[in-house]
């Protein structure tokens, strides 16, 4: 021990100022001998004694630090009197020096501890909420449901557990399952579970009451959760479910391997959070599913029937929906053939104002309401006036327009009954190529109290052509300078090159020149069904045989 | 006309005198505006209907129609037999004489002398029609 340094009378001295400093303070001499140290330093460093070597009894890094400093190597951020700073006990502290001229180093310690703790929890709060924010952005940006299972399952997989697996609402015991170890790909699959076989599963996954995620032991965890990559090895599982919008979103399970720490509070109540975002993206995606399945499986049900020739008379229809495609369009067309050949047919064409559910529910009511009075389709009036009344409806003026065509083969030709009601009048092609229009008009159906209307009777000779249209034709824009209408005229020209063509080709060139005028711009549903006096005569064995009403 | 359509729809309501209401539209009178028009004259007949006995829609600077917009015409219409306000169509380009025309409307919305049984509004049971069997 060398205490030869010492000199009685400089550390007398400083003693008196530094005995009651409320700060730790230890004076070394070059060598790293420890001259003397005040109370608060005796209480933190109860080791320590004047007389000791620092690298003997003090904390490592002060020692270092005393060391280096008495050889001036500079420290690691570059200079000789920059703080040090370490544990001691269970607290941490900086170690600032000071130097006097024959060498002697008096460290000023402070504690650093809450400083410490308050940046630590800054940091990881930073961290959490960014894996939040990136969480809901990875969430939001998709709308499928096996998507968004897959983020969900990936991000937990990476940030809060080793493996994450999400079991989903299911049909009866069949659930889908999406399940992710670390960074490996994602795995999906449909798992056959009881439900009841794994505590907080099946409460879980009914979504209500709202119960809180928990800890089970992974010995009682059925085989189908642990992932084959983490056999054998779980440490600890939560169940933590998955809030939906009113319906259970599913459940999500975390697992850790038993290398890794087990799960604290803490992280739990972070699980939760993420789980929350997670549950409302998913749910968001499973409404959204489900309204885009309610709206394919209305319009596979408005959808247009294939048409072809009934009892000796030539039915085509076409029907372009307009562009956005999501939409259930107000267009609609059916022919509901006649029981013999000397019954007439009757073709339906109309168009309802709007578009989305409400038209497609009134299509449909339209559809059915005049299937059902098929038997008065000898009288059109009768059936538009009772139509009429089925539509009214004292909440809203949604109406529709339509034209009725009753059509029966007769020796030379095709009998047509036509009536408008408020519809554009259908136009007639002569064998000759001239257009006329139809004497056709009336009220539209489902507003007026009273409707009128009148029919016309039309004569097809073979090879002519009557075309009901909707509006969507006419009236769509595009052209040389892509806002002007296609109009009446243009379809009359169209019309007259069609004399002699059998209905599907009239249909489809008058569909091409539509779509040709609009090009790629916007357009509303456009709905055409051409009726023809085919070629040969009445009762042909191709006109035979098609009773009931087909649909596509 | 001179002046060119409007693009965005616009309307003024305006009261003349003590018993007559001016709305003028601007623009397209479509799915995205047809509510504006309902809404707007649905409250102001609520608002004035003890006072008013003609109401003008005035179509001198009106854009395109389409199928929303006449059903939103039909709607006035009915808001306006409901409250005994004669309901005057003004100015109508020809274009809009031809929808109300082919869709056979026009002797329904603009005969003065029609005496229209009017749809009662809020009744839940639809209306009795017109005798079919006539």
């Amino acid at each position: 021990m060398d205490t030869s340094k010492t000199s009685p009378a400089g550390p007398r001295e400083l003693r008196a100022t530094w005995a009651s400093a409320p700060y730790p303070v230890v004076l070394a001499d070059r060598a790293g001998g420890v001259i003397e140290l005040n109370d608060a330093a005796s209480c933190i460093l109860p080791e320590v004694r004047p007389g000791d070597w620092l690298h003997e009894s003090a904390p490592n890094w002060l020692a270092d630090a005393h060391q280096r400093l008495s050889r001036g190597i500079p420290s690691q951020n570059g200079s000789s009197s920059a703080p040090a700073g370490g544990r001691i006990g269970e607290r941490v502290y900086e170690a600032h020096p000071t130097r006097d001229p024959d060498g002697d180093v008096v460290w000023w310690l402070v504690d650093d501890t809450d400083r410490r703790l308050a940046e630590e929890a800054l940091r990881s709060e930073r961290e959490r909420t960014a894996f939040l924010a990136e969480a809901s952005n990875a969430l939001l940006s998709s709308l499928n449901v096996d998507r968004c299972m897959e983020v969900t399952a990936q991000l937990a997989a990476t940030h809060l557990a080793d493996a994450a697996v999400i079991v989903a609402p299911g049909k009866g015991r069949r659930h889908p399952m999406t399940s992710c170890v670390g960074e490996n790909p994602v795995s999906r699959g449909t798992v056959e579970i009881d439900t009841s076989a794994m505590p907080g599963l099946s409460e879980a996954l009914q979504g209500f009451p709202p119960v809180p995620s928990r800890w089970i032991d992974p010995a009682s965890a059925p085989e189908w959760v642990i992932p084959e990559e983490m056999r054998g090895s779980v440490g600890s599982v939560v169940i933590t479910p998955l809030p939906g919008h009113g319906l259970p979103g599913g459940v999500l399970i975390l697992l850790r391997s038993a290398d890794h720490t087990a799960f604290t509070e803490d992280a739990e109540i972070f699980a939760r959070l993420f789980a929350a975002r997670a549950g409302a993206a998913l749910s968001a995606a499973r409404m959204y599913a489900e309204q885009s399945s309610i709206t394919t499986t209305l319009m596979r049900e408005l959808l247009p029937p294939s048409l072809h020739q009934v009892n000796g008379v030539e039915f085509a229809g076409g029907y372009r929906a307009s562009g956005q495609s999501e939409r259930v369009g107000g267009d609609f067309y059916d022919v509901h053939p006649g029981a013999d050949a000397d019954q007439e047919s009757l073709a339906v064409l109309g168009d309802v104002c709007g578009k989305g559910l409400e038209a497609a529910v009134l299509t449909g009511k339209i559809r059915n309401t005049l299937h059902a009075l098929l038997p008065l389709a000898d009288d059109h009036q009768r059936m538009l006036r009772l139509l009429n009344t089925a539509l009214l409806n004292s909440h809203h003026t949604r109406f529709a327009t339509l034209v009725l065509a009753s059509a029966v083969r007769l020796e030379r030709g095709v009998r047509l009954r036509v009536t408008s009601a408020g519809h554009p009048a259908p136009l007639v092609v002569r064998a000759d190529g001239t257009v006329e229009e139809a004497e056709t008009h009336g009220s539209l159906v489902g507003v007026l109290r009273d409707i009128k209307s009148a029919t016309a009777a039309i004569d097809l000779a073979v090879g002519e052509t009557c075309l009901l249209f909707t509006d969507g034709i006419t009236e769509a824009r595009g052209g040389p300078l892509g806002d002007e209408m296609f109009g009446e005229s243009r379809l009359r020209e169209a019309l007259g090159e069609c004399a002699g063509m059998p209905a599907e080709a009239v249909v489809e060139r008058v569909q091409m020149l539509a779509a040709q005028w609009v090009g790629r711009g916007r357009h509303d549903d456009m709905a055409v069904v051409a009726i023809t006096t085919p070629r040969g005569g009445p009762l042909t064995a191709m006109t035979l045989g098609s009773l009931g009403r087909r649909r596509a | 006309m001179t002046t060119l359509p409007q693009p965005y729809f616009k309307l003024t309501v305006e009261r003349v005198g003590r018993h007559t209401l001016i709305v003028r539209l601007f623009g397209d009178l479509d799915h995205e505006s047809s509510d504006e028009l309902v809404e707007t004259l649905d409250q102001r007949l609520r608002a004035e209907r003890a006072e008013l006995d003609e109401l003008h829609l005035d179509f001198g600077e009106l854009g395109a129609v389409d199928s929303m917009g006449l059903s939103a015409i039909l709607m006035v219409h009915r808001y306006c037999e409901a409250a005994h306000v004669h309901l005057h169509l003004d100015r109508r380009p020809p274009h809009l004489d031809r929808i109300l025309t082919v869709t056979g409307t026009l002797a329904y919305l603009t005969d003065p002398c029609a005496q229209h049984e009017p749809v009662r509004l809020g009744d839940t049971s639809p209306p009795r029609g017109a005798d079919p069997r006539r």
